[in-house]
């Protein structure tokens, strides 16, 4: 059940079929809802319009394998209704019923519980799902008029006071609708009751509003003939970049990955690609950094089409012209272009930031992340450790110890094949392994400082009785 | 600073002067001195207080050090500035990784705004050291851009266009139980600056085991060391490095 808080109580707001059958209603208390199912049973969550509203909206795109056409239906408060438009979409599916039945079925298959209609008029369709008595009914061309006689006033997406106003004086089929002239009609209850009545009836036009998926950000170009002119290709490329940024601005987005194929005559297209660390439009900076990818293509026996395909993209802010040139901001876009740079020269990984993470095992408490946009928040909130070594060895270098008595401080080390007076010892410091992800090894840190008066970082596998050199302080 | 005048007790703050500053180990098989670079680095985060710090790299997978080093603690709060700061590049260990390399700390020298370039050097040639030189003072309406070159001690004889050379010498304590770190360090050739020059030239780094990376630089008083003055005759006469390095 999805509940709503409605003037200081819960309200049922929907609920499913198996609720349905104990008797809830939507519109009902939660209390007097929770009383008629049976004891400790039901999951009642709240009602999020705007969840609902997106998750139809993908369900709406998902649909579109069944009619190019499809559409919410927003005619009511709560959205929860899909419109298709299959005028000739039955030939594909070989019938209007194996086409309702292969509907009915994925909708099963998604868990979702829905009453499928087909029928010629819109305002039919909406009636019989709602209010017919099988899930799924076909209503033919010249069925409408029988199949929605004793359908309830309500079915007509007419307003719930006019649908009260009608049932005070008797009205409560559609067939008492029609049956009145048609003259007193609006005088009495305004102009909709009559058009919801011609829209389902057909005398009446009503229009869907499909919905359009962005088209993807891609621009492409076919060559006469084959070119192996590389001048060519650049500036064709940089033209298609050019439209491609125009068209993004208009969506107020910015390349993040970038890919180009060039068709060649006789080989495989050959497919580049880079990524930017943040969102950018800007053509210069995008050229700058796939043209030294293209300068080293092998173009073959020529190029025969060039596409310019933004697979990933993300939203920027509008550019707001700075009076301030002192200002920070060019300073940090250059910074992000020079990172930009670096990073398709270099790959991805070898561009990165450190992230301190929770552990204080040493090796395990700081995580290098790819400096991109997205990995910009930082987990401050746990105090790092107050004394670290500026090196850590990775991995540990195993290390001959002389101490003279057991947990005592550490006399003579031997490391790197050279032996060493310790002439300080501070520790220890024990570091416990983390049990919950199957590291038991309990650790003994000792900061020591050599007779050279390096200082080392020195480490007491407990369990294995061995000691590593882990860190130095260069 | 000014050419010509002899370094002061704050004359390390040479280092941060933009230009290419070369740092060597005192012995060959030491790691790079990542604890001074990184007092130099809060030294001059310092410097700007309450301003925007820009971006300090770290080019080289040598010299990254370990990131919780770069984290300094106070009474109550860790500063995590530096850390925030800092952007990694690793450029490679491939067979053209030392172009890779130099062109890297070149392009993160020219960009505007970069406070710093941490980078492995070894290996660089006089021409690849004055391409890197004139990158780091590229950007004059902002004053340049320092670059911190890690090299290994066997290096020092090669000659290079470095604005300054430094060496780092860990400090032997004869006290027992001692928790003071210490670095020696000190300049060893300056563009501009006669190598007799009067004034401080070595300077120390202390820090406090378990201070929380504070770290405080003391000016030395006392002669220069015999192997200092010699790295300088070495780069006055242009001597070619295969000598130098037996001399």
């Amino acid at each position: 059940m999805l509940i709503e808080k409605q003037r200081q109580r819960q309200v049922v707001v929907q609920c499913c079929r198996r609720a349905q059958s104990h008797g809830v209603r939507s519109g009902m208390p939660l209390v007097q809802a929770t009383a008629l199912l049976p004891a400790r049973q039901g999951c009642i969550a709240p009602f999020e319009p705007e969840t609902s509203r997106r998750s139809l909206h993908r369900l709406a795109v998902w649909a579109q394998r069944f009619s190019p056409l499809v559409a919410v239906d927003d005619s009511t408060e709560r959205p929860d209704t899909l419109l298709l438009d299959v005028t000739g979409c039955d030939r594909v599916w070989s019938g209007e019923a194996s086409l309702l039945h292969a509907v009915a079925d994925s909708m099963r298959l998604l868990s979702i519980e829905a009453r499928v209609t087909i029928a010629p008029t819109i305002g039919c369709a909406w009636a019989v799902a709602r209010f017919g008595s099988s899930d799924t009914s076909i209503v033919s061309g010249d069925g409408v008029r029988t199949a929605i006689r004793d359908l309830p006033l309500e079915s007509l997406r007419i307003d719930p006071e006019i649908c009260a106003q009608c049932r005070a004086i008797g009205l409560d089929r559609i067939a008492h609708l029609w049956d009145l002239p048609r003259s007193t009609i609006p005088a009495r209850f305004g102009e909709q009751p009559l058009l919801r009545l011609d829209q389902a009836l057909g005398q009446a036009i009503e229009v869907i509003r499909p919905i359009r998926p962005a088209a993807p950000a891609r621009r492409e170009r076919t060559f006469e003939g084959p070119t192996d002119r590389l001048e060519a290709v650049e500036l064709i490329l940089q033209q298609l970049l050019e439209e491609l940024c125009s068209d993004l601005a208009t969506r107020e987005c910015g390349v993040r990955i970038l890919r180009i194929e060039l068709v060649r005559s006789d080989l495989d297209p050959l497919h580049t690609q880079i990524t930017l660390g943040r969102p950018s439009r800007d053509p210069q900076r995008i050229w700058k950094l796939i043209r030294p990818k293209v300068e080293r293509a092998n173009l073959g026996f020529g190029v025969e089409g060039v596409s310019v395909h933004a697979p990933e993209i993300g939203r920027i802010t509008h550019d707001q012209l700075l009076h301030d040139t002192r200002d920070r901001e060019p300073d940090d876009h250059q910074f992000q272009a020079m990172l930009d740079t670096l990073r398709n020269h270099l790959g991805n990984h070898r561009v990165v930031r450190a992230m301190p993470r929770e552990s204080y095992i040493p090796e395990r408490a700081c995580a290098w992340v790819e400096d991109t946009a997205g990995s910009t928040s930082r987990n401050t909130s746990d105090p790092t450790p107050r004394e670290r070594p500026t090196l850590l060895l990775s991995p540990p270098e195993r290390a001959a110890v002389l101490v003279l008595n057991p947990d005592g401080p550490v006399s003579r080390l031997t490391w790197r094949g050279d032996e060493h007076r310790i002439t300080s010892c501070i520790g220890p410091e024990r570091i416990e392994g983390e049990w919950w992800r199957g590291h038991r090894s309990t650790r003994d840190y000792f900061a020591v400082r050599t007779d050279q008066g390096q200082w080392l970082w020195l480490a007491r596998a407990i369990d294995r009785k061995r000691w590593f050199v882990h860190g130095i302080w260069a | 600073m000014d050419k010509d005048s002899a370094p002061g007790s704050e004359g390390w703050r040479l280092g941060l002067a933009p230009g290419l500053h070369e740092w060597f180990p005192s012995k060959p098989e030491r790691p790079p001195p990542l604890t001074v670079l990184i007092a130099l680095l809060w030294q001059s985060l310092d410097d700007h207080p309450g301003g925007v710090a820009g971006p300090v790299l770290w080019v080289g997978r040598s010299c990254w050090p370990y990131p919780l080093s770069l984290v300094r603690h106070t009474d109550t709060v860790a500063d995590q500035h530096l850390l925030d700061a800092s952007v990694f590049i690793d450029a490679g260990r491939s067979r053209s990784a030392g172009a890779d390399l130099v062109w890297s700390i070149e392009q993160a020298a020219r960009c505007p705004g970069v406070r710093a370039v941490v980078a492995d050097g070894s290996g660089l040639t006089m021409a690849e050291s004055r391409r890197l030189q004139i990158a780091a003072e590229s950007n004059r309406q902002r004053g340049g851009t320092p670059i911190q070159i890690v090299r290994s001690a066997h290096e020092r004889g090669v000659l290079s266009a470095s604005r300054s050379r430094w060496r780092v010498t860990t400090e032997v304590s004869k006290e027992h139980d001692d928790r003071t770190q210490g670095w020696t360090v000190e300049l060893l050739r300056c563009k501009g600056m006669q190598p007799d020059a009067g004034g401080a030239r070595r300077w120390c780094v202390r820090r406090e085991h378990g201070s929380g990376n504070q770290a405080r630089w003391e000016p030395i008083v006392g002669p220069a060391s015999r192997d200092g003055d010699l790295d300088d005759t070495v780069a006055r006469r242009h001597r070619p490095s295969a000598q130098s390095q037996t001399a």
